[in-house]
């Protein structure tokens, strides 16, 4: 019972981390505070759940669609409205930055429940109800496969950053973009390609969540929510760390249900939160 | 190594912060090959002088010109490609980052990463120890260790002309004096130096001229020694740095 729990807490642990993960990166990066982030989850889940109902496109297969979709879709929303803080001070951007989020949050909810209505929707496949079974343990299919999809996402976007000329220049951005000019790195091209790369990261999130769990048009600020707590509980500047942050809210949560019941849940989460931000701000994996 | 030297001509330049003007009418000019230092007390606009010249800051009006080609519309991070470096003060080094990749990332532009390799092993035998310590996480290095990675991180962009802000600032009098012997091997290989230093006696030893900058106005200029006998330099900065 205990071990079932902590099994499914890890399982949805990993959704966290890689929502966390896009999160991160335009935090990092663009010191830009993306509150639409859990929007672009939804919106990423919505793309599957409609390739997969008006095509019967396969949820995993369709990943191919709906990364490069959200890509875009990141880098219309970057040009379109963070573009335009992007040069202010750390402070006002951070600030206004949370203005045009919760803006845009407001305006994604609402093309979704126009375009989807409200209705809980999920995917499901042929497969969707299957189990593997090791010594008892109960492991939905789809939710291992969710996993396996975040680890292998997570490893190429942290191999990407640290071992490829453009993820350097992104890191590099991050640290010091002053410093980034001066080296001949194009700071606001990073930005757009940094912020297209975290949607694309909510995006396949999203996919995850519509097979695995299920999507309506208000999931947005709660993944929201969850993906700003892994961020500071894990810390700034490390993709495995992130997921681990994940993985650990996911145990928390599960933890904490089994032992508080599920109504403290949420409340588990936000202690956590407090906590880290008290004890070590910096987050547990951050520099 | 570096490619063929130009001219820097920065011609009545005019650089404000909101409705402070920091440079009145500011013209300095440096030749290929040269050592130039800009000297002046605290808050004289030395750095945002350095600043403008590498992009940074947008002058109100007036013109930078280096190699002929006018560079003050330029977005900072082109004008590396024209073969300008700024050593920033402070040395901004991506400090979570290896010392190897603050040096690739110095490669970053096209025409610096065409030659990468050759420049990096220019740079190893400049400093042994950055080719020692490679992958140790900048920021964890010596504040001189730390001054080289941020001259190589700029030569690592194959300048033609190199801007160096304070790079002796905050360093043990014996790290200052290896960078100035570096700075001056750096010149003796054909790069054009543009040196602010507070240091005013090393930087008039390694420069041929200087510039006086007080108050964001160019209130002097000629050779080193000129400005070693003349009394403003000798009253506002001699006396007080021999007298630390």
């Amino acid at each position: 019972m205990v071990a079932q729990n902590l099994v499914f807490g890890l399982l949805t642990g990993a959704l966290y981390g890689l929502a966390a993960a896009g999160l991160s990166l335009v935090f990092g990066v663009l010191r830009v505070l993306n509150v639409a982030h859990g929007e672009l989850i939804m919106i990423g889940g919505y793309a599957s759940f409609w390739l997969f109902a008006s095509f019967g496109v396969d949820p995993f297969l369709s990943l191919a669609i709906t990364a490069p979709l959200m890509f875009v879709i990141g880098l219309g929303v970057h040009q379109g409205i963070f573009a335009h803080v992007e040069t202010l001070d750390e402070e006002p951007r951070i600030k206004n930055s949370l203005l045009l989020g919760f803006g845009l949050a407001l305006a994604f909810h609402n093309l979704a429940v126009r375009m989807w209505t409200a209705d809980e929707r999920s995917i499901t496949t042929a497969y969707s109800g299957a189990v593997l079974i090791v010594r008892g343990l109960v492991f939905p299919w789809v939710r291992l496969g969710a996993l396996g999809v975040a680890v292998v996402v997570i490893t190429a976007t942290h191999v990407f950053l640290r071992h490829s000329y453009p993820g350097r220049a992104i890191r590099a951005v991050a640290e010091d973009w002053e410093a980034a000019l001066l080296a001949g790195i194009d700071v606001r091209r990073m930005y757009l390609i940094a912020f297209a790369l975290g949607s694309a990261l909510a995006g396949v999130a999203g996919t995850l969540v519509s097979v695995g769990y299920s999507i309506n048009p208000s999931i947005g600020p709660e993944w929201t929510l969850k993906a700003l707590i892994v961020v500071v509980l894990a810390g700034l500047g490390s993709m495995p760390g992130t997921f681990l942050g994940g993985l650990l809210l996911g145990m928390a949560e599960a933890g904490s249900a089994l032992v508080l019941g599920s109504a403290y849940r949420e409340v588990v989460s936000l202690v956590l939160f407090l906590l880290v931000l008290m004890v070590k701000p910096q987050g547990l994996f951050g520099r | 190594m570096p490619d063929v030297a130009g001219t820097l001509d920065v011609a009545g330049v005019d650089v404000f912060y909101g409705d402070l003007q920091a440079l009145w009418q500011v013209s300095i000019r440096v030749e290929p090959g040269e050592v130039v230092a800009l000297l002046g007390p605290n808050g004289a606009g030395k750095s945002t002088l350095l600043r403008t010249i590498a992009g940074l800051r947008r002058p109100a009006s007036g013109t930078v010109t280096f190699n002929g080609k006018p560079l003050h519309h330029t977005p900072a991070h082109r004008i590396v490609e024209h073969g300008l470096a700024l050593v920033p003060e402070g040395r901004r080094l991506f400090a979570g980052m290896s010392v190897l990749e603050n040096l690739l990332l110095g490669a970053f532009t096209p025409r610096a990463r065409a030659d990468r390799e050759r420049t990096q092993r220019w740079v190893f035998d400049m400093f042994p120890v950055l080719a020692e310590r490679r992958h140790q996480q900048a920021g964890t290095m010596s504040g001189g260790e730390q001054q080289m990675v941020a001259i190589g991180r700029a030569l690592m962009g194959r300048p033609t002309i190199l801007l160096l802000d304070e790079p002796s600032l905050g360093l043990a009098p014996l790290a200052a004096r290896r960078i100035f012997a570096v700075i001056k091997q750096i010149n003796a290989e054909g790069v054009t130096v543009l040196l602010v230093e507070q240091n005013v006696r090393s930087a008039l030893d390694l420069a041929q001229r200087a510039y006086l900058l007080e108050a964001g106005h160019i209130t002097g200029a000629g050779t080193s020694q000129q400005l070693l006998s003349d009394a403003r330099v000798q009253s506002a900065f001699l006396d007080y740095f021999s007298s630390r």
